[in-house]
């Protein structure tokens, strides 16, 4: 007996179990970007654009993960990676073959519904273009339902480049307006050099009618999202993604807080005026 | 909440010798009973195998960053207020195993799911502020987005037994947060220990669990002088409440005040020890570990016990993102009396006082609180939550 | 490699009309007065100039305001022995340099074409004796600059915070 108002029912085990998935094969982006693909048979994860997975490298930890691939292909999950600490490092390390464990999807993913009928404007800051591949890849899916889709792309130096492959598809396919800049070269990179916010008062896109995705380091994105609102987007229609540590997924553990919203949960995917203030807060 | 004007049905007076049948009784229906005992000079939750081990005759002295069980002139069973555990630890375990991965082959692994037995528990002489911790965990872990599976396990087949208050200590603020020092709902059973006279305890059973209990029980029914003892005990008890947290337009105050010069003074004299988080009945943050065997063939993940005060909590990329120790302590002021409102409709402080007795150095958040609503240098700054 | 333009080119007798309209568009303009705009065109002339052209060179006198109209142009700087470091690349509707306004009157960096460029240039020492003659288009004009000089530093110090935050271990 209990003093519950109601029964509760005691949920299945395993939200916070990984689930073994094995490696099939390893791309190297960049010196220290790395995209991993899974191939799940059995049990696939259904995810939106912009939601991420826990993944787990046997004996090393667990980290916050964003999925790059298309959502429409769930026989082929991949998350990109940043060696940065221990469980990245050891999985920019991985061999194909090896078994991960992973859990998820978790997040709120990004509003492409939002954007339909509207322009679609994506502007990434380096491994920032992951979280936000598979928003483009399902846009351009369905592209009759959006107006312009732009993506703005930054990149510390050309060799910091991620998603090669996808740039040249693109670039070639026309449907998608694609500019990349570098933050700095060397003569040879034949395009061009600056941060990807100088290219947000230039680009054509309908500045009161676009839905934004916003994805790079913080400081990035505030520069940005103060360019976006001089050219007069709406705050509510940038949305940015954050990162914080993230550990169980399901905000129950308390280490991704910011304000009053945990990000695993509430987001990671946010609008401008539901961050804006907290972001200008020092350690919080 | 302490109400006197509002009378728990069918109240019954239980004498006090009468008390080790009530734990025979829980005994007897399968319960683990677990509740107050004294433990290395420190009232702590424990097992309990009958009246016996209650800390009969004992009291306690609080102050900021100090604890000491005294004797009693009397033989109260309940002559103490709470020391540092809570039915947190029984609900949410310090250390939770979650699952192991048993290596198979070089590259390869399995997972296994940690046994968990979960057995049928009764926590016996809760205070009122401590069922409204467990008011507040539930609606954290229960009713929140994704229910936890440990909390939610142990919860399911739980029985409470509560005591109301009539000596609380000089670091309880209960009466500030409306969760006591009497209460009528939050458990099955409720307990109001009285002294004058004869040595006697009123009953009040809020649920049929608590009043099937009754039942078992050689008990008469309270005399209106019974219900007057009980009230005037609970009276005193809020009149002798030392401390107050001005709870009216707290959330805006710290959120609007997040750079008050207050967090640097609190910051020189708090140690991010962690210790108000360990003691908090309500703080929920977790972390796990993986620990791997000497022969590297099975990897063990636990959970435990977090704490926002620690440098690693928000550790983040390359570094963290609360660096300072003020900014820690913000963090859990904040959270406690502000955001969790935002996020879960209720304080996440029920005024139980711990963290201030607890606290190494003493830091008082009624004081801290009360010292930057005096202070606060702009008063419409924008509350960021 | 086409004629270096760090010793500016000798001013065209352009079309005034046409260059007032071609003045007129260039974001740099706009929102001036029609009477300035006429002012301007005045000192201005149109330019084309092959890939590799260099339009400044470190040291050389800054006599000359270039308005891009068309094409990429780098701004860069070099460490002998080394490839030049590219700080930034500028393009259509964008400025090319803001030393000509203030003393001493000397580029501190290369600018070199990538692509074909067409531009805009104003020779300078005419447009400072314009701007002193006419202190409601001096203001305007340095204030102009000035936001043209706030911009860049915002965008280098972003630049920079990028570059530093990559590399934090």
């Amino acid at each position: 007996m209990t003093v519950l108002d109601a029964p509760v029912e005691v949920p299945t085990r395993g939200a916070l179990t990984s689930r073994p998935y094995q490696v099939s094969s390893v791309r190297h982006q960049t010196h220290d970007i790395v995209t991993i693909d899974v191939a799940p048979q059995q049990h696939p994860i259904a995810f939106k654009p912009g939601q991420f997975d826990m993944v787990y490298v046997y004996g090393v930890g667990e980290a916050a993960i964003s999925i790059s691939s298309d959502p429409a292909t769930p026989g082929l999950l991949s998350h990109t990676i940043r060696a940065v600490g221990w469980v990245t490092k050891a999985l920019n390390d991985l061999q194909p073959g090896t078994t991960i464990g992973i859990r998820g999807p978790y997040g709120r993913p990004w509003p492409l519904e939002e954007a339909e009928g509207k322009d679609l404007v994506v502007i990434t800051g380096g491994i920032g273009m992951a979280p936000v591949r598979p928003a483009i890849v399902q846009a351009l899916r369905h592209r009759e339902r959006f107006g312009r889709i732009v993506l703005l792309k930054g990149a510390r130096s050309p060799r910091d480049l991620v998603f090669r492959d996808d740039l040249d598809r693109w670039h070639a396919d026309r449907s998608i307006d694609v500019h990349v800049t570098v933050d700095s070269a060397v003569r040879g990179w034949s395009g061009r050099v600056g941060v990807v916010t100088k290219l947000i008062p230039r680009v054509p896109f309908d500045p009161e009618n676009s839905v934004i995705l916003l994805c790079g380091p913080e400081v990035m994105m505030w520069f940005s999202a103060e360019a976006l609102l001089g050219r007069g987007v709406p705050a509510e229609r940038i949305y940015v993604t954050l990162e914080r540590n993230m550990k169980c997924g399901v905000g129950s553990c308390g280490h991704c807080q910011l304000g009053s919203k945990f990000l695993c949960r509430d987001g990671p995917v946010f609008s401008w005026d539901e961050v804006a203030a907290l972001l200008d807060v020092r350690e919080l | 909440m302490y109400a006197p004007e509002v009378e728990a049905p069918a109240a019954v007076v239980l004498p006090a010798s009468g008390l080790d049948d009530l734990l025979t009784a829980l005994t007897g229906r399968g319960y683990e009973v677990r509740g107050p005992t004294l433990r290395d000079g420190v009232v702590i939750h424990d097992r309990l195998t009958g009246a016996q081990d209650l800390p009969r005759g004992v009291g306690d002295e609080q102050r900021p960053g100090h604890y000491r069980t005294t004797p009693r002139e009397d033989d109260a069973l309940f002559g103490y207020a709470v020391g540092p555990s809570s039915a947190k630890r029984a609900l949410f375990p310090p250390r939770q195993p979650l699952w192991s991965a048993v290596s198979v082959g070089d590259a390869d692994f399995e997972i296994r799911e940690a046994d968990r037995p979960s057995p049928r528990v009764a926590l016996f002489g809760l205070r009122p502020c401590e069922l409204a911790a467990i008011a507040v965990q539930d609606r954290v872990l229960l009713h929140g987005a994704v229910p936890d599976e440990v909390y939610t396990a142990n919860r399911a087949d739980l029985l409470l037994i509560g005591v109301e208050c009539g000596d609380p200590a000089a670091t309880c603020f209960c009466s500030s947060m409306a969760t006591g020092p009497g209460t009528d709902q939050g458990a099955d059973l409720l307990l109001t220990e009285l002294l004058g006279g004869e040595h006697r305890f009123l009953l009040r059973a809020p649920t049929a669990a608590g009043q099937a209990l009754v039942a078992d029980l050689d008990t008469r029914p309270a005399t209106e002088a019974d219900l007057a003892a009980r009230d005037a005990l609970l009276e005193d008890a809020a009149g002798a409440m030392e401390r107050h947290l001005d709870t009216d337009g707290v959330h805006d105050l710290l959120l609007g005040n997040l750079e008050h010069p207050r967090w640097d003074d609190i910051a020189k004299r708090c140690l991010a020890c962690g210790n108000c988080t360990l003691v908090c009945p309500t703080c929920f943050c977790t972390t796990v570990e993986d620990t791997t065997d000497l022969a590297g063939t099975t990897a063990t993940r636990e959970r435990r016990w977090d704490s926002c005060f620690s440098l690693d909590f928000t550790h983040t990329g390359p570094a963290s993102v609360r660096n300072t120790t003020r900014a820690r302590y913000r963090q859990w002021l904040t959270h406690k009396l502000a955001t969790w409102i935002d996020q879960f409709d209720t304080s996440g402080c029920v005024g139980c006082g711990r963290c201030i007795t607890w606290c190494p150095v003493g830091i008082d958040l009624t004081a801290e609180v009360a010292t930057i609503k005096r202070t606060s240098e702009d008063p419409d700054a924008p509350a960021r939550s | 490699m086409a004629t270096p333009a760090a010793v500016p080119a000798p001013l065209q007798a352009g079309d005034p009309d046409t260059l007032r309209v071609t003045l007129a568009g260039h974001p740099f303009c706009a929102g001036l007065e029609v009477a300035h705009v006429q002012a301007m065109a005045e000192l201005a002339s149109e330019h084309t100039f092959g890939p590799g052209t260099f339009l400044l060179r470190r040291g050389y006198a800054a006599r000359t305001l270039f308005l891009l109209l068309q094409g990429d142009v780098s701004l860069e700087i070099v460490e002998p022995g080394a490839d030049a470091i590219v700080l930034e690349t500028l393009h259509e509707g964008e400025t090319v340099g803001w030393s000509w306004l203030f003393p001493p009157h000397r580029w501190s960096f290369d600018a070199r074409c990538l692509s074909p460029v067409r531009l805009v240039q104003l020779d300078a020492d005419r447009l400072r004796a314009l701007m002193a003659r006419d202190p409601a288009l001096g203001r305007d004009l340095a204030v102009r600059v000035g936001q043209l000089v706030v911009q860049r530093l915002q965008l280098t110090r972003a630049q920079l915070v990028e570059i530093q935050h990559h590399d934090r271990p």
